[in-house]
């Protein structure tokens, strides 16, 4: 439509402590960012677009700070540029809730992305044109994630990968849903039948499924790195974004009560999933500290993961003090940990591999 | 079936009263205690809010007391309580505790749930039965209301407290046994007069407004008896809400008409423009009102890690400047300490007086 956009950097010391300071003290990491982000831009724009993210499904939300976002943005911050603060309401069957100024939208993306582009330009023809091309390239985005591209590099493909991508930095080609669903022999949570993971990856090579709400495993700054350290130690990582959402749904769906959460709904859909898959040698999970639905979604995971005695899991919480030193040893621990269990159920080790040392293995190959 | 259920104030009376008409026999849990916060915390998740832990302490002290089934509220989100039933449940199952979770959830579209889950409880009563319960634990949880707002007035301006402690303890259990309406309106009547023979202060009062997360607005031991402190303290208190409006709006969905929040939710624009679950767009909005109201000061309270009352936190400080009404937030949990809170209210105080006196020269 014209307009130039300008991204935020990625998230820097700088950043974060411009969030800290503007932020509430009782706020969850991601909030403080996301108010260091927006410093950061508010002298270099016109607009400012934050959507105000209610629910982008019928009967579920993202997260009351979400729903309150401009609103605190504009208490907390002053000398901001008029925000675009339209509201993304999909939950039709709860009741509506928005007022005069702020009317909820009809419920699809179309309506929303069109609420916008009316501010920027009059050209009706060229906006729906525009939404048009917008929706194709989030379309293709989720295709990409599916198929097993990890996330910055799925931003930037231009075109759908073949089924069975090359993963990144050239190591063994991720995990894509395709493979892992001929694999899931059973569904559900709490399954009766015990049965050691069948996936033996390659020795001295490990699996591991990170969950965690994509602000928080995406950032390299606030997670540490936390994907590329995981793969440094030797693992291949797959996130809840190779879930398709049908199977998030299905997975979702076997819980007694509906889950209202939306991000939440994927974590637990997304366990569900690979839990049944058995494509995976342990599960770490990424919250951080203060986040609502993340102290009982994580809760339940954990605790469904630890009555089967089958699934390595991990809980690891973050915020602004978290220092890197003590996320390595645990990370380091829990790898550790999943190559001797390989090791000893599987008894792959190769001859002559020193068991106190697994940790050159994966060194070398990434070498 | 012993049947029992959480704690939030004086909300015990009024659902004593259904189940007991209900012909059900319910267990209650001894008072919060020291010992409950220990049970709840040892076996919640860490950073659930306050309530979560409270309730499932509660939970675990009757069972001592051999309840087997638990009744809870439940709700549609975004708020956590709404999920709180279902994480208890797989806690109970995870300490090898049977107990049975009955769930009032929101009647919303699902009648047939909502129906076999009423069945369960209805046991044998006909549905003619089961209303006028309702309509009964309804109306103690109106004179338990009336009790708790005389309570909030007369306390700062009594010159004897501990009488008038006395006195209330004194009524409520009259209501809590109270078996017929006639019953719970002599109790009424009963404490207004006793406490209209106490000796009376007279002089102009600071008045502070209480809004924030129901649980720790109404449980005296989730806020660690704030209301009391600043009783004591000589200021006037005023809610924004009570148990009969939770009630009313949680449970019956808003169907009768009293003291309706929805004029708040008006008066938080254009501070709050949305719904962010929980009570946070009325807690903005009761700032609001109170302001206008001429009140002193606004204390907010709220679990720690609360996020509808985080949200309505962020914005306030806008709401103090525009209108110029001082604000205190306590964020409640198991480590806060009574001396810390009772320090912060004696310095807002002083400061509500110091700013009076310096708007009336």
């Amino acid at each position: 439509l014209g307009a130039e956009i300008v991204v935020s950097p990625k998230t820097n010391k700088a950043i974060l402590d411009a969030g800290l300071r503007s932020a509430l003290d009782e706020t969850c990491l991601p909030v403080k960012l996301f108010f260091g982000h927006v410093q950061e831009l508010a002298s270099s724009v016109d607009y400012l677009l934050v959507p105000r993210l209610i629910s982008v499904e019928p009967d579920a939300y993202i997260c009351p700070k979400f729903m309150g976002l401009p609103d605190m943005l504009r208490a907390r911050i002053s000398g901001l540029p008029p925000l675009i603060d339209v509201a993304v309401d999909f939950s039709r069957a709860a009741p509506r809730r928005g007022n005069a100024r702020h009317p909820a939208p009809e419920g699809n993306w179309g309506h929303v992305l069109e609420s916008v582009g009316r501010l920027l330009v009059r050209d009706r023809r060229l906006i729906r044109q525009a939404c048009r091309a917008a929706l194709a390239a989030q379309a293709m985005f989720q295709q990409q994630l599916e198929r097993g591209r990890p996330l910055p590099e799925a931003l930037e493909a231009e075109e759908a990968p073949p089924m069975h991508a090359e993963g990144a930095l050239g190591l063994d080609p991720q995990p894509c849903w395709e493979t892992i669903k001929e694999r899931m022999l059973d569904t559900g949570r709490c399954s009766t039948r015990e049965r050691p993971l069948e996936h033996s990856p390659a020795p001295g090579r490990i699996e591991i499924v990170l969950l965690g709400h994509a602000y928080n495993i995406y950032d390299e700054y606030i997670s540490m790195n936390l994907i590329e350290r995981l793969r440094s130690l030797g693992a291949r990582v797959s996130t809840a974004d190779l879930v398709p959402q049908a199977v998030i749904d299905e997975q979702a769906g076997t819980l007694p009560k509906k889950l209202f959460w939306t991000l939440g709904r994927k974590m637990i859909g997304a366990a569900f999933a690979f839990w049944g898959s058995r494509q995976f040698d342990g599960m770490i999970y990424l919250s951080s500290f203060g986040c609502g639905p993340e102290s009982l979604v994580g809760e339940l995971v954990a605790r469904w993961a630890k009555r089967r005695s089958d699934i390595p899991f991990m809980l690891l919480t973050i915020d602004e003090h978290t220092a890197a030193t003590g996320m390595v040893t645990r990370l380091e621990a829990f790898t550790d940990m999943l190559l001797f269990r390989n090791q000893a159920s599987g008894d792959q080790a190769p001859p002559g591999a020193a068991v106190w040392g697994p940790k050159q293995q994966p060194m070398e190959e990434k070498g | 079936m012993k049947i029992t259920y959480p704690h939030m104030g004086n909300l015990y009376i009024a659902v004593r009263a259904l189940l007991l008409k209900l012909g059900l026999d319910p267990v209650l849990p001894p008072p919060t205690s020291r010992k409950t916060v220990l049970l709840g915390v040892r076996n919640a998740p860490e950073c659930a809010c306050f309530p979560l832990k409270l309730n499932l302490g509660n939970f675990l002290e009757a069972r001592e007391m051999g309840a087997d089934t638990v009744l809870m509220a439940g709700g549609i989100g975004p708020c956590r309580f709404g999920y709180y039933a279902q994480v208890q449940r797989e806690i109970l199952d995870d300490l090898g505790v049977s107990m049975e979770m009955v769930v009032l959830e929101p009647p919303s579209g699902d009648w047939g749930a909502f129906k076999d889950r009423a069945r369960l409880l209805k046991a044998d009563c006909s549905w003619w039965q089961v209303l006028k319960a309702i309509r009964f634990a309804w109306y103690k949880a109106r004179a338990v209301d009336a009790l708790e707002s005389d309570l909030l007035y007369l306390r700062p301006r009594l010159f004897e407290p501990q009488r008038l402690e006395v006195v209330y303890q004194e009524a409520l259990r009259r209501v809590d046994e109270a078996g017929s309406r006639r019953d719970l309106d002599l109790a009424v009547v009963d404490f207004r007069r006793d406490t209209g023979g106490l000796l009376h202060k007279t002089g102009d009062l600071l008045r502070v407004g209480l809004v924030g997360e129901i649980f720790t607005v109404l449980d005296p031991y989730a806020n660690y008896s704030l209301e009391r402190h600043l009783g004591l303290l000589g200021v006037e208190i005023t809610r924004n809400i009570f148990l009969s409006e939770w009630i009313n709006e949680h449970l019956f969905r808003g169907l009768l008409r009293v003291g309706s929040l929805a004029h708040l939710e008006e008066k938080a624009s254009p501070y709050l423009n949305a719904f962010v679950g929980g009570h946070g767009r009325e807690t903005v909005g009761a700032t609001v009102h109170f302001a206008e109201q001429g009140y002193d000061g606004v204390v907010q309270v709220a679990p720690f890690t609360c996020m509808p009352e985080i949200v309505a936190h962020s914005v306030l400080p806008a709401v103090a400047r525009d209108h110029g009404i001082p604000t205190l937030s306590f964020y409640l949990d198991e480590q806060s300490g009574v001396a810390g809170i009772v320090t912060r209210l004696e310095a807002f105080v002083d400061l509500l007086q110091a700013r009076k006196m310096r708007c009336e020269k």
